[in-house]
């Protein structure tokens, strides 16, 4: 028995290009339960940053909804988009995007919600992520793959119902970024979240429960992984 | 804020440069307004350090004291008129000779009665009441870089009257000359000497306390302290004008600071971004950016204003510096104010970063 965390119903969006119109998205639907991680593939330009923006409240869709645990959000005026980024979503950014003169302690508490300060302790999650030695270390003393546990564990410090991860695995080795996936996986599976990932590379393809592929602005459902 | 203070603490070589320019800039505003008082000093400090509130001067005299004149009598019926003190002051400028010297020495006769409340307080030697001494004269302690000592006695070059130095007094100049006062019967007897007609009478009446406006004299009128200092020839023009130079030198720089922190904000247009995209609001983004300003600023107003008392004590005697502490904090804390108020312009900036530039490759 699950819910849908993350619904994304007929969302269209084109850009001005030159004199007429690109459309990067075309009436993409996709929904995502509770406990579930997916990848979307694709080439660059293929929307797959649109997709992700659209997703995480950072840009509005042409057409269409986005339901985050059944709450219209795409319905909510802008003001209001930034809580929903804060409470709701926990994003993952290629190349980690730590904040430089933020020891790792810092950059959870920084990031964290009041609220979430008795739901989420950081400790646990420091160490779930293996990460208690880099507790007092600025990024630039950490290597590739601490960082963006680092940055994983960023995004899930206020419990958020959904994580969307774009490239989370672009600047690390393939044993690395593999390693990192899977921890987003076991969160996922462990909390019951819904996991968007947005990537183009392969090699992380086994740890993903079902496969997308975004060509000409299409959604389109690859191989389906049985489960087991 | 903690946030700020974190990032100030890691970006510290960055940011101590950034402090250097600050405390360079403010004290370099600090010390010219420094610099600026004690010129103004020089004009006024005879008159501005006198304990008294108002002149009595004639009503031709344009609230000039130096070509007032007021008949003998005038000072008897002002003070039968009034509780209030009132005494004389006659100001002359002549010249004084060092004994076996031919160098003329400028001074500014301050005629005063001997013991009344305009004459300064002594630092060295005594005061002009003084036994033994048929001409005293109490110098301000410029004369003693000319090598003066208490106990030398001075000429007056015109009439070679001979002063006996008595003491020293400080800070005491008008329109850019020492002051040296004299007793009102010294003063009498030096005018006598260059025109046996001299008919005596006082330049102004000075007054302090009690009920000025009992005081009423045909031909003369009350003039405030702060009024008589304004009509000091030149010396509204010249402040004015070195006023404004110092306030151009503290906007111009606050401008500057703000221009830097302009430029940081752009440079960290990504991060700013991701923060952004993370759920930080422009109010928290725009709370850090004012709190690093604030801290640089007031941090480097603190330093600046040490360096700048700390120069004035080490600087030679000569040097017309003047800062009172309540000068140099108004300078400072607008100063302080405006770097905040410039940093509006890094906050519009932040508030206008689209957080999408988080996602994907994109600008780094």
């Amino acid at each position: 028995m699950s819910s849908t965390l993350l619904h994304v119903s007929h969302v269209s969006k084109s850009y001005q290009d030159g004199e007429g119109k690109k459309e990067v998205l075309h009436d993409v639907s996709i929904r995502v339960d509770a406990g579930e991680i997916v990848a979307i593939l694709g080439p660059s330009g293929s929307g797959k940053s649109t997709f992700l923006s659209i997703a995480g409240m950072l840009l509005s869709p042409d057409e269409g909804e986005v339901f985050i645990a059944g709450d219209n959000v795409s319905a909510l005026p802008k003001s209001k988009w930034v809580g929903v980024r804060k409470n709701r979503i926990g994003f993952i950014f290629q190349n980690h995007q730590l904040l430089p003169y933020l020891k790792t302690k810092d950059q959870l508490d920084m990031f964290q919600s009041k609220e979430f300060k008795d739901v989420v302790n950081t400790e646990e999650l420091l160490n779930e992520l293996d990460i208690t030695s880099c507790r007092n270390k600025y990024p630039s003393k950490m290597s590739g793959g601490e960082k963006q546990r680092t940055a994983i564990a960023r995004a899930l410090i206020n419990d958020p119902d959904i994580i969307l991860a774009d490239e989370p695995t672009a600047s690390l080795d393939s044993e690395r970024g593999h390693k990192a996936v899977e921890m987003i996986r076991s969160a996922v599976k462990k909390r019951g979240k819904a996991a968007v990932i947005v990537t183009h590379d392969e090699r992380i393809l086994d740890l993903m429960d079902r496969i997308y592929r975004l060509e000409n602005g299409r959604l389109i459902a690859a191989t389906e992984k049985e489960e087991d | 804020m903690k946030h700020a203070w974190k990032e100030l603490i890691y970006g510290k070589r960055k940011y101590i440069l950034i402090e250097l320019l600050l405390i360079l800039l403010m004290f370099m505003v600090l010390f010219l307004t420094g610099l600026a008082e004690g010129l103004g000093r020089a004009v006024i400090a005879g008159i501005d350090t006198m304990d008294a509130e108002y002149y009595l001067l004639d009503d031709s005299a344009e609230k000039l004291i130096t070509v007032s004149s007021l008949k003998e009598e005038v000072y008897e019926e002002v003070k039968s008129m009034t509780s209030s003190s009132v005494t004389t002051l006659d100001i002359q400028r002549m010249y004084l000779v060092k004994e076996g010297d031919t160098e003329k020495i400028n001074v500014m006769y301050f005629a005063v009665e001997p013991g009344s409340f305009v004459e300064p307080s002594v630092m060295e030697g005594n005061g002009l009441s003084a036994q033994g001494a048929e001409y005293p004269i109490l110098l301000d302690d410029d004369f003693k870089l000319k090598g003066i000592a208490v106990g030398d006695t001075v000429y007056d070059s015109s009439t070679d009257l001979p002063f006996t130095v008595v003491g020293f007094t400080k800070d005491q100049m008008y329109g850019h000359v020492s002051i040296g006062f004299i007793s009102t019967e010294t003063y009498t007897e030096l005018r006598t000497k260059l025109n046996p007609m001299y008919q005596k009478s006082y330049h102004a009446l000075v007054i302090r306390n009690g009920d000025v406006d009992k005081i009423s004299v045909d031909g003369a009128a009350l003039v405030k302290k702060a009024d008589v200092i304004k009509n000091i020839p030149s010396y509204t023009a010249e402040h004015s004008t070195i006023t404004m130079i110092v306030w151009v030198l503290i906007i111009i720089s606050a401008v500057i600071i703000g221009i830097f922190h302009y430029i940081m904000t752009l440079q960290k247009r990504k991060q700013f971004g991701v923060m952004k995209a993370l759920g930080m609001t422009n109010g928290t983004l725009s709370g850090v950016v004012v709190c690093e300003v604030g801290a640089l600023s007031i941090f480097a107003a603190a330093v600046s204003l040490g360096l700048t008392f700390g120069m004035a004590a080490a600087m030679p005697q000569t040097m017309p510096f003047y800062l009172k502490m309540s000068n140099a904090v108004v300078v400072l804390a607008a100063f302080v104010v405006i770097s905040i108020f410039s940093s509006i312009l890094s906050i519009v900036n932040i508030s206008r970063i689209d957080p999408i530039i988080a996602i994907g490759g994109g600008e780094e």
